[in-house]
């Protein structure tokens, strides 16, 4: 008996249409290259990257600037094509996932409409390109309001729903470019160093935002920081990355369960594992 | 109100204050350099109606040129900005344009279309069309790349990211062209205006007819005439950009 159906109209969604059969979940990167200009100026971004983000699971990718992290993320957001290699999300192409509104891509900027307000700025992935999903179709334009202001909220800025970006802080900006990416209930959520602007405090503050947010929604996430301890705060694998060219030096799991209160960054085996983190990253230099 | 405080106003009255002064002693060493201040403002006294319906005239060819040039080098530049074939096409025409001075093809103009309204709101579009179409290209391109990127990742399509991010980004551009292109539109149509002497109205063609007759207190009026045109219509301008420009932080703080 389906009795885990999900009703297609009510409420949030769980973290999108989960094809069955473990080759199809979750993202699936195979043998990537990608590489930048050509001949002697050629540079080499990606060289042969592996890797796997189970469905419902966080991944992190840590490393050096210039070892292809970023690219990385842009080619699993469909921004950009790999030179060979293959990429799977839920078994189809990123491009494909895309066009089907199932990835919510943050920048490393908030990349906020500056002339819309935090609520217009959130519901704005529902606005563009709705005729991409059918729940997108029916649902009317309150709807999309409420579920922005519901957002805001979770985030701590119901205070602000119609302040303008320059009146935000960095920090509520990010908020809520966050916001703005759980708005689309994706099942597939891909960041970018999203808080690489930010004094540490606010970092540490949205960390536990993020992962409270999460833990409701259950994307599977792609993650890109260059901060240790962010890795070891959010993720469920932590993957070491080394430049020139850009490859995977090592996977970390981290055995910290789940949920993760705050100040979870002082125990032991917090410390363990960011440990290894470090000593994988220093090993390539 | 911060505008009623004497330390806002009373430098610009005292410096409007001296600039009248060396106005007449200027007048009063030679009266062919300037006519002196009392007489130009007892000519706009005396004679409203006249310099109101030149007034008039000038600035309805203003403002048509100005529609006509400012809107039609927008829409030239969202067609640019979306096909870069028509751009390559067109820029370098319109660079040409730029640098050909329209004050030379008035004249042909006057023998082209006669000696009514249409040639001095060509020439007056033709000023204005430059900086409206470069500022507004610019203003195209100036979108956030990241937030394009957001965009792109939700696979919207053309026209979809120019409504909700280009054409938006492109308003404070849009704003800049205005404030260069209002005056601008002026000085369009009283050049314009010179070059038609046979004309009946408008502020150009009071100043060539006073100015063959030596009366200098009805040139410089009819200067002020324009002066004071340009300046409200700037502040017409800067409203609107405060209405419409709100979410702007340089816009919020004075």
């Amino acid at each position: 008996m389906p009795a885990a159906e999900p009703e297609p109209s009510a409420g949030p969604l769980p973290a999108g249409p989960l094809p069955a059969g473990p080759a199809s979940d979750g993202i699936a990167v195979e043998r990537v290259t990608k590489t930048y200009g050509s001949g002697p100026a050629a540079s080499t971004a990606l060289a042969g990257i592996d890797l796997e983000v189970p469905a419902g699971r966080w991944v992190t990718l840590i490393g050096p600037s210039g070892c292809g992290k970023s690219t990385l993320l842009r080619i699993v957001s469909g921004l950009l094509e790999p030179d060979s290699g293959s990429v799977s999300i839920f078994g189809r192409s990123p491009r494909e996932a895309s066009a089907g509104k199932q990835i919510a891509y943050v920048p490393q900027s908030p990349a906020l409409l500056p002339w819309r307000t935090a609520v217009g700025n959130v519901r704005l992935p529902l606005q563009v390109n709705r005729r991409a999903r059918p729940q997108d179709r029916q649902t009317p334009r309150g709807h999309d309001t409420a579920r922005a202001t519901a957002l805001l909220e979770d985030v701590g800025l119901g205070d602000s729903l119609h302040k303008y970006p320059s009146e935000l802080s960095g920090g509520m900006q990010q908020r809520v470019a966050i916001a703005r990416a759980f708005a689309l209930e994706a099942p597939v959520l891909v960041m970018d160093e999203p808080f690489s602007a930010l004094d540490e405090l606010t970092r540490e503050g949205l960390r536990h935002q993020l992962l409270e947010l999460w833990a409701r929604h259950r994307a599977t996430v792609l993650f890109v920081t260059h901060s240790v301890a962010e890795a070891v705060t959010l993720s469920d694998t932590v993957v070491v990355m080394s430049p020139h060219p850009g490859r995977v030096a090592g996977v970390v799991p981290v055995n910290l369960g789940r949920p993760r209160p705050e100040g979870i960054e002082d125990t032991p085996a917090f410390h363990e594992t960011e440990a290894a983190i470090r000593l994988l990253l220093r090993g390539r230099q | 109100m911060s505008w009623l405080r004497p330390s806002r106003w009373l430098p610009a009255l005292v410096a409007f204050a001296l600039l009248v002064l060396i106005w007449k002693l200027l007048a009063d060493h030679d009266r062919y350099l300037l006519p002196q201040p009392g007489a130009t403002a007892s000519q706009l006294w005396n004679y409203p109606g006249l310099y109101l319906r030149n007034a008039r005239s000038t600035l309805v060819e203003a403002l048509i040129g100005l529609g006509i040039g400012f809107g039609g080098a927008f829409l030239i530049s969202v067609v640019m900005s979306q096909i870069s074939l028509v751009e390559r096409a067109l820029l370098p025409l319109a660079v040409a344009l730029n640098v050909t001075p329209v004050v030379a093809v008035a004249p042909a103009l006057v023998v082209a279309f006669g000696f009514g309204r249409t040639p001095k709101v060509i020439v007056t579009a033709v000023i204005v069309f430059f900086p409206a179409l470069i500022n507004s290209l610019v203003g195209l391109r100036s979108a956030d790349p990241e937030v394009l990127d957001v965009l792109r990742s939700l696979n919207a399509n053309r026209s979809e990211v120019l409504w909700w991010v280009r054409l938006p980004s492109a308003l404070p551009y849009l704003f800049a062209a205005a404030r260069v292109c209002l005056p601008l539109s002026v000085v369009g149509a009283v050049v314009a205006e010179f070059v038609t002497p046979g004309s009946s109205a408008g502020l150009g063609t009071l100043i060539t007819e006073a100015s063959a007759n030596s009366a200098l207190d009805r040139v410089y009026a009819a200067i002020i005439c324009l002066a004071v045109l340009g300046v409200v219509l700037t502040i017409l301008i800067t409203v609107i950009e405060r209405r419409v420009l709100a979410w702007q932080p340089s816009r919020r703080r004075t």
